[in-house]
Order: C-alpha cells, then sequence, then structure tokens
C-alpha cells in the first residue's frame, strides 16, 4: 500500500500531513496521527535522555527530540511494528548526528580509527579495580567527555538495555564495532574511576 | 593438546566478562566462563567492576528526564477527521503529559489525590487502542458477574443507555493500590470510565479537571466511585446523578 505522505510544517507550527484519508485509517479505523502518539510518546523519556547526552545541551536536546518527532512521523509509513524505541532511538540518534555537523564538533567529524584505538585499551589491574568507588558526579563527567561514538553505546547499552544488535542497528555500525566501542568505553571509564588517567584519554 | 583445553585464560575471560555482563554469551561460553571466574580472583575483581559501573551507569542522577513542560509537537490530523480523533489525541497527549511528569491532580487528601492519579493514568492507558474493555457487553447481567472470581467485591453495575449512556462493557484496571473494577460507558465518541473498589470515604462530590479530563468522584454503601473522562463537565455530571439514582434505587445493580 502507498502512502504518499508530504509532511510540511506550517507557518503556524502545526504539522499536518496530506495523505489520502483513506489510506491513514488502519483497518481498526484508527487515524495514523493517532496511531503514531501511541508508538512515540511512550518512548520520549528516552529520547530526551539519549538527545541530552550527546548534545549534552537541556534546550539541543529538547530541539533534537522535536526534530525526531517530526522525522519519525515523515518515516512512520516505513516503522511495520516491532520495537518502537529502538526505531525512535535510531531517528533520535540521526538527528544528533546532523546537529553535530550543524554545530561543527570537532570530536565527532574525526574519523575514528577502529584498528587503531584498538590496542590501548585494557580493562586495567585488577589492583586498580579493586580501588574503586563510584563516584557518581565523576562518573556523569566522565561519561559526558567520552567521545561520542563511545558515549552513545554506553547510553543504549547500560541506560536503555539494547541487546548489542539493537545497538548494531541504531548506531549502523556492526556488531564486533560496537562491543569493541563498549569495551573502550568501559576501560575509559573504569580508568578514570580508578583515578588513572583524569579525563580518559 | 592440553587436556584442558576448554579452560579459559584470564585473557579470554576477560573480554568474554562484558559479554557476560550484558547477556549476550551463549550457554557454552556461560558456563566456561563461570567456571573460570570460580577459580580466578582476579576476573571475579573485573567482574564486579563492570557491574558496579553499570549500576552507577542507571543511577537516576545519570540519566536525563525532559523537563516539566516539554511537549514535543504532535502531527494533527486534518479537519474532516477531527472529530474522530480528537478523544484518542487528547488522551494520547494528556499520556504524555503523564509521562513527562508534568501532571498535577488536586484533590483534597494524599492518599485521594494518589487514587485521584491512578485513574487518571488508568484511562488514558485503556484509551489506547484494545486496552478499554475485557469483557464487552452491554448487559449488566454479563458484566457484573464477570467480576466474581477476579475481584474479591462485586461491583454494582447499572444500565443508562436509556439516557444516551450505554454500557459498553467492564475490565480490571489498577487504581488506589489495588486491582480494582473499571466499567466503561460510552456517550457519543467520549468514553466514560468508573472505577469502583471498596473503600470508606466521603459522600459529598469531589470535582477535578487534568488535560482535558474530568473527574467526579464519591463513597456510598461501602464503594467509592470515581468517573473519569473527557466529555464535558455538565454531561459527566449528568452521567454521574443519573448513575447515583439508579444505583441507591437497586444499590447492587444488576443481580
Amino acid at each position: 500500500m502507498e502512502l504518499n505522505l508530504a509532511v510540511r510544517v506550517l507557518g503556524d507550527d502545526r504539522i499536518e500531513d496530506e495523505a489520502e484519508s483513506e489510506e491513514m485509517r488502519d483497518s481498526a479505523g484508527i487515524p495514523a496521527e493517532a496511531r503514531f502518539e501511541a508508538v512515540v510518546v511512550p518512548h520520549l523519556s528516552s529520547a530526551y535522555n539519549l538527545a541530552r547526552w550527546l548534545t549534552r545541551s537541556d534546550s539541543d536536546a529538547q530541539d533534537v527530540v522535536q526534530e525526531a518527532v517530526l522525522r519519525a512521523w515523515k518515516f512512520f509509513a516505513g516503522y511495520r511494528g516491532g520495537d518502537a524505541r529502538a526505531w525512535l532511538l535510531a531517528i533520535v540518534r540521526n538527528c544528533c548526528a546532523t546537529w553535530f555537523a550543524r554545530n561543527r564538533i570537532a570530536e565527532a567529524s574525526t574519523p575514528f580509527d577502529e584498528e587503531q584505538h584498538a590496542v590501548e585499551e585494557e580493562t586495567g589491574s585488577p589492583e586498580a579495580l579493586a580501588a574503586i568507588r563510584i563516584d557518581l558526579g565523576r562518573l556523569r563527567t566522565a561519561l559526558e567527555e567520552l567521545p561520542p561514538r563511545l558515549r552513545e553505546v554506553m547510553v543504549l547499552r547500560e541506560q536503555e538495555g539494547f541487546s548489542y544488535r539493537e545497538i548494531a542497528s541504531i548506531v549502523e555500525a556492526p556488531i564486533g564495532t560496537v562491543m569493541s566501542r563498549l569495551a573502550r568505553g568501559r576501560s575509559r571509564l573504569l580508568r578514570v574511576l580508578a583515578g588513572e588517567g583524569e579525563g580518559g584519554r | 593438546m592440553n587436556g584442558n583445553r576448554a579452560e579459559l585464560a584470564c585473557v579470554d575471560a576477560a573480554r568474554l566478562l562484558a559479554l557476560r555482563q550484558d547477556g549476550e554469551l551463549d550457554p557454552f561460553e556461560s558456563l566456561r566462563v563461570e567456571r573460570h571466574l570460580a577459580g580466578c580472583d582476579a576476573c571475579r575483581s573485573r567482574a564486579r567492576a563492570l557491574a558496579a559501573l553499570g549500576s552507577a551507569l542507571r543511577d537516576a542522577s545519570l540519566t536525563f528526564a525532559p523537563p516539566a513542560g516539554f511537549s514535543p509537537r504532535m502531527p494533527r490530523p486534518a479537519e474532516s477527521r477531527w472529530r474522530a480523533v480528537l478523544p484518542l489525541a487528547a488522551s494520547l497527549v494528556a499520556g504524555s503529559l503523564l509521562t513527562l511528569g508534568a501532571l498535577k491532580i488536586r484533590t483534597r487528601g494524599g492518599e485521594e489525590s494518589s487514587a485521584a492519579r491512578d485513574v487518571l493514568a488508568a484511562q488514558i492507558r485503556a484509551s489506547l487502542p484494545g486496552h478499554m474493555t475485557d469483557v464487552v457487553s452491554s448487559d449488566r447481567h454479563t458484566v457484573k458477574p464477570w467480576f466474581s472470581g477476579k475481584l474479591d467485591y462485586s461491583p454494582p453495575v447499572v444500565d443508562l443507555a436509556d439516557a444516551g449512556f450505554p454500557l459498553e462493557g467492564g475490565r480490571l484496571d489498577y487504581a488506589g493500590g489495588r486491582t480494582v473494577s473499571a466499567l466503561v460507558y460510552r456517550r457519543r465518541r467520549h468514553a466514560i470510565n468508573v472505577f469502583v473498589w471498596p473503600a470508606e470515604g466521603r459522600s459529598g462530590e469531589a470535582f477535578s479537571s487534568e488535560s482535558g479530563f474530568h473527574v467526579l468522584h464519591w463513597t456510598r454503601g461501602g464503594m467509592t466511585f470515581w468517573a473519569v473522562s473527557d466529555v464535558d463537565p455538565a454531561e459527566l455530571r449528568q452521567f454521574t446523578r443519573l448513575l447515583r439514582e439508579r444505583l441507591a434505587a437497586a444499590p447492587s445493580g444488576a443481580e
């Protein structure tokens, strides 16, 4: 079934679609706008959390989530059921990438040589690990200072609980890369908490 | 060949600890890792550190909730479909406000205000497609007995179809810290949910409104009633008056 969706943002800030009214209802007669809200609204908190960690700004996170909602509506025809949260967060993450590009964040635009950096990371000596005291304030700073590609997989894995496969789909990278980034992210965070290498280089 | 080729060396186990933490090990790998951990202090220490890091990352102080009042604009249908979707969209928008923690119900007393929040949240959940009724019937003789065996009380069910408030059915829901009955009436395109459960309280009616929903609450005959709907307040009051009249005439509703 073809859904010719043309989304335009009107001058008075409403969003409307120009789809054929018949096709916008599913068999139960529920309009797409209502289905869309039911799909998206439960995951707005997760969307905001991810956007906030990536942009590191309340106002930018709100803007990104709004953009993500617009984009999700535009692509709603392509949502075929399945994990709505993963679907929405992939769009949020995409909007963050756009935000990064627009804001010319150098760290995000630097090509990240996965091979080269793989060697450096270790989980740390057992003695150091035993000495770890989880200082939430330091952890928060350390997570904020992780490179975005490491930060996003940490948030998606530890806070959102996605599987490796789901994370790979959301960040559009192979599973092996996801595992590698998680290992590096964890290693850096643990090193900061153990007092080694302030700033987690 | 090493007779213990199933044994993991630390360097391999350390790599697998992250997968263990993330629930990504297959059963065979999992057994090998657990066996290694049983005999390796260093790896147990690493595993504990990973677990502690994970818990800490999930701490409330490290997760961001949207600021109060944050409400992204949602698509609205063209005018011709507005009437059809308004009740549902309104309830979903209200649901989004609930999700974002912006909802405040003003009623008397702490327990009451918590019950008020519960019934409003329940109403909004019920507004999602497929969630409104567990038993679908306009016959009170079908709806009332449906609850027996599911609840330790029998809610009074009356029919108000002749007054334009037909019964649509009922369901179990959760409010006031317990499983409760919800009776579903309809007024044109609006649902009126009547939550009933045994409790003591004031017989006088308390009225409140939030996010386009109106709530009427009273207690009588050992049961507490919460009528919740997005019909306009006048109709909700009319519904409640009729309901109370019919209940007074036949307190248990149907047989």
